[in-house]
């Protein structure tokens, strides 16, 4: 499988001390829909940021299909299709407008493209992007990204602040356009519910590093739960220990005993593993 | 090209409708309140001495008074107009882009933002200039009629404050409020700033250059009736040729200044001759545009480097 | 059952702008943790503030702990602890520094209280506000609410942009504390899950007015979805039909006592019944404040 994104060793520290990203190496796969998953400062925006050249790397590299975003931004960019984190969209401008600025900015803007996505979802091509709602200006920065015909997607949590009706239809129109040119999407989220329905790879980053980095089906594989206060199973590695949905405490393992893990326990096992050093709570816990 | 610049004037649509009406209306106003006074017909009376008759006290009164109450106010606007246009015009183009996060947008969709930034800047730049240009020669004209008698186009009256310099002024500010909002990266701080850089930097070119225009003057004598030159400095001449000012004067000879018709001494003036009006007004144009140039480079290197905010 | 939060005939618009909510009847009954989930700008945060006393009703009028929250206001804020969205916390302040200020604040503040929460999430209480991450500094907004000791919290959309162990963790807290003591909470959330893991009544609003107010488990057992292809639309019991990332689109259906009987298609997920009725109230296009609300007495 041929990797369209990847990063070496890569680092990117703000100010003299804050790391928000440290030593990352990851690769994406071409046609996958890969999943960005962490706490907020882990470094996800930062990451996406980098490969369209609004950040600079303190430390390492990353490529985008074999090309470096710091030497050559310009073929970087024309090579992503890219949702910045929302507010993006210029207010008084038209959704038509927005379309044309794009058209006239990005060679080989494919604006029937974009205007078919909006039209199919009855979104008006003449109304100001302040007039919608947040889950039809998402769908504009879908279509602009979309319309680049780009073979690598790059969203910024794209389904923030979003009703789940406006997530699910989101996603439908990501998963199909994607899908049907075989292009390669990144997107960074927090809900893993979409994550299930949309991605078939994950990243789970904590503390500026990569915890996770598996395909969907793997992750709920190779994982199980079992309750944290029992000992443990022989030749289980514990990953991380959180509370249940029902509230008891719990550690995610690799292994073989215990019940299979949900996608989400998986996720919240590592970003608990991933965490900076906490007083140890079970013991207060057990005794309240 | 020509979508994406309406895309930059439906950007600032508000503002551009604003300051052109408001231009509009401070060219008219000039117009008019020029032909007022001209229509006074003081002209005669102002430019012969010896024909000035006691009918022509009544209308220097008249003349002086609707300068002061209608060309004064008009012109104190006309010169605002190039901070105007500097800070609503100048500083929203990038500041506000990166302020409301639209950078974010624009620099990922466009592979060059060289080519974004030109597109950008230029046509507002280009309508800004135009626009205080026209403003400048309605002033032109409210100066003529204000100041009778004497030729504008040589004269040093008004300097500054009409005719081309006014759209080089735009053109400067323009340009520092948009380099400012490169940096600054948000819209209010970037107008304030800009609106005391802006206040401070013209005036201290205006005095550089008046230092260096010094050298250039030429003594001519004080008769009164020097007009339209750039007057720098008054001395009174000596007997023996030299040239003293007021303090020198009294130190030399107390006895003049206490006579009751003051001191009798010939005076003569260092002035900066009205003919050299335009030379003078063009190199200061020529300076202040190589600023506004060396700022839209800068802007533009800012623009390629920095972080969409 | 009491209500300790009651809507009546509510309605709410800006000056100029399209009604955010109206005729709104809701009773929120004590003891319960309710989810309120709906679009942005229908109305959930200016609803919940509106409890607070911050925002007057334009119509009808709002309950909370049986005083009207605009004519009691102070009695109001006492009676409640309140989570707004964008932590509310003073940059340079340490997390002790704004227990203290709550003690200053407010009557009957239990420090001791606040941070027990706050040490048990081994969140320092030394630490300033602004070098704690996203999801401490909302957990230290839960734990200023929670020693207030209010019987009534109200959160909005406290979990936005908190990472998934961040929000388990912080409803873990919730649903500790307020089901320990009987209190009541209001929590408005766009994430299911999290409205799985803590809630056990779900409103959903939209389009103006209530498209859904009952039990999750009444919700999670009179629904189901069947593929749309197959589904005659108009049929009784017929909700709304969504999208989903595969090709097929799913249609939302309301069942009765048949369930057991012809059961069709498969169980709705908690979060299919939200979707499907947020669809159904888009379809039905301006307000029809007088439609009745789809909640169940059986």
């Amino acid at each position: 499988m041929t990797v369209v994104l990847e990063t070496i060793g890569l680092g990117k520290r703000y100010g003299l001390r804050r790391w928000a990203l440290r030593d990352l190496d990851l690769t994406v796969e071409e046609g996958s829909i890969t999943a960005l998953v962490g706490p907020n400062g882990s470094g996800k925006s930062t990451l996406l940021k980098a490969w369209v050249g609004f950040e600079r790397p303190t430390a390492g590299k990353l490529r985008i299909r074999g090309v470096d975003p710091v030497r050559n931004r310009g073929a970087a960019i024309a090579l992503t299709g890219y949702v910045p984190q929302a507010p993006s969209l210029y207010r008084e401008l038209s959704v038509d407008d927005h379309i044309a600025f794009a058209a006239g900015h990005r060679p080989g803007f494919d604006r029937q493209l974009a205007r078919g996505y909006l039209d199919d979802l009855s979104i008006p091509l003449d109304s100001r992007a302040d007039e919608l709602s947040g889950g039809q200006q998402a769908q504009v920065g879908l279509a602009l990204a979309l319309g680049t015909r780009a073979p690598v997607l790059l969203l910024d949590e794209p389904l923030a602040s979003l009703d789940p009706l406006a997530r699910r239809e989101f996603l439908q129109v990501l998963v199909e356009a994607v899908r049907a040119v075989g292009a390669t999407a990144l997107l960074s989220s927090h809900v893993i519910t979409d994550i299930e329905q949309a991605c078939d790879s994950l990243i789970v980053l904590g503390g500026g590093r990569s915890l996770l980095a598996v395909s969907i089906a793997e992750a709920i594989a190779g994982h199980r739960v079992v309750a944290a206060n029992e000992p443990h199973p022989i030749g289980a590695v514990v990953v991380g220990t959180f509370p249940a949905a029902t509230g008891e405490r719990v550690a995610l393992v690799r292994g073989s005993a215990g019940r299979p893990a949900t996608l989400e326990e998986v996720v919240i096992g590592h970003l608990a593993a991933g965490r900076p050093e906490r007083p140890q709570r079970a013991s207060r816990k057990a005794a309240a | 090209m020509v979508e994406s610049i309406r895309l930059t004037f439906r950007l600032h649509r508000f503002e551009l409708l604003i300051l052109a009406g408001f231009t509009a209306l401070v060219v008219v106003a000039a117009l008019v309140v020029a032909g007022r006074l001209d229509g006074l017909g003081y002209g005669p009376c102002a430019q012969v001495m010896e024909t000035y008759t006691r009918s022509c006290e009544v209308l220097a009164q008249r003349f002086y008074a609707m300068d002061s109450r209608e060309a004064t106010p008009v012109l104190t606007l006309a010169a605002m107009l190039p901070y105007a246009f500097g800070l609503f015009l100048g500083a929203p183009i990038v500041a506000r882009e990166i302020e409301r996060g639209t950078t974010r947008l624009a620099w990922s969709i466009a592979p060059s933002r060289l080519r974004w930034y030109i597109l950008r800047t230029a046509p507002i730049v280009v309508v800004v200039v135009l626009l205080a240009f026209v403003a400048g020669m309605a002033a032109d004209r409210l100066f003529a009629a204000r100041s009778p008698g004497v030729d504008i186009s040589n004269a040093f009256d008004g300097y500054g404050y009409r005719g081309g310099l006014l759209a080089v002024q735009a053109l400067v500010i323009t340009a520092g409020a948009l380099g400012l909002g490169t940096v600054v990266g948000r819209l209010l701080p970037t107008i304030i700033i800009a609106l005391v850089l802006g206040i401070l930097g013209i005036d201290l070119v205006g005095k550089l250059h008046e230092q260096y225009t010094r050298r250039e003057a030429i003594i001519v004598a004080d008769d009164g009736e020097i007009r339209g030159a750039r007057y720098i400095d008054q001395f009174f001449e000596l007997p023996d040729g030299r040239l003293v000012g007021w303090n020198e004067l009294a130190e030399i000879d107390p006895a003049a200044m206490e006579s009751e018709m003051g001191p009798q001494y010939p005076m003569v003036a260092l002035v900066v001759p009205g003919e050299r009006y335009r030379e003078v007004e063009a190199r200061e144009a020529i300076v202040l545009t190589g600023i506004a140039a060396v700022m839209l480079i800068g802007a533009g290197v800012i623009v390629r480097r920095r972080r969409p905010g | 059952m009491t209500a300790v939060l009651e809507a009546h005939g509510y309605g709410k618009r800006y000056r100029g702008r399209p009604w955010a909510l109206r005729g709104l009847d809701l009773e929120v009954p004590e003891g319960s943790i309710t989810a309120l989930v709906g679009p942005n700008g229908s109305g959930k945060s200016t609803l919940i503030r509106g409890w607070i006393g911050f925002e007057p009703p334009t119509e009808g009028r709002l309950s909370i702990a049986g005083i009207d929250p605009q004519r009691h206001r102070k009695t109001a804020v006492m009676r409640s602890g309140y989570v707004p969205q964008q932590p509310a916390l003073y940059r340079e302040l340490t997390v002790a520094e704004h227990i203290e200020l709550g003690v200053t604040f407010r009557t009957g503040f239990d420090a001791d209280l606040a941070r027990h929460y706050v040490e048990r999430l081994g969140i320092p209480l030394a630490a300033q506000a602004n070098q704690l991450s996203g999801g401490e500094q909302a957990q230290v907004g839960l734990a200023l609410a929670l020693g207030t000791r209010a019987r009534i919290l109200l959160l909005d959309e406290p979990l936005a942009s908190l990472d998934p162990l961040a929000r388990r963790e912080f409803l873990h807290v919730l649903v500790t504390a307020v089901r320990g003591e009987g209190h009541t909470a209001l929590l408005s959330s766009h994430v299911i899950t999290d409205i799985e893991q803590a809630c056990d009544r779900l409103v959903v609003l939209g389009r103006g007015r209530t498209l859904l107010d009952l039990s999750v488990a009444d919700a999670l057992a009179h629904h189901r979805v069947v593929e749309a292809a197959s589904w005659e639309p108009g049929q009784p019991g017929t909700i709304g039909t969504f999208p989903t990332t595969t090709d097929e689109r799913l249609t939302l259906v309301r069942v009765g006592a048949l369930a057991a009987a012809t059961p069709i298609g498969r169980p709705a997920t908690l979060e299919e019944v939200v979707i499907g009725h947020l669809a159904a109230g888009r379809r039905r296009g301006q307000l029809e404040a007088d439609e009745p609300v789809p909640g169940f007495a059986s």
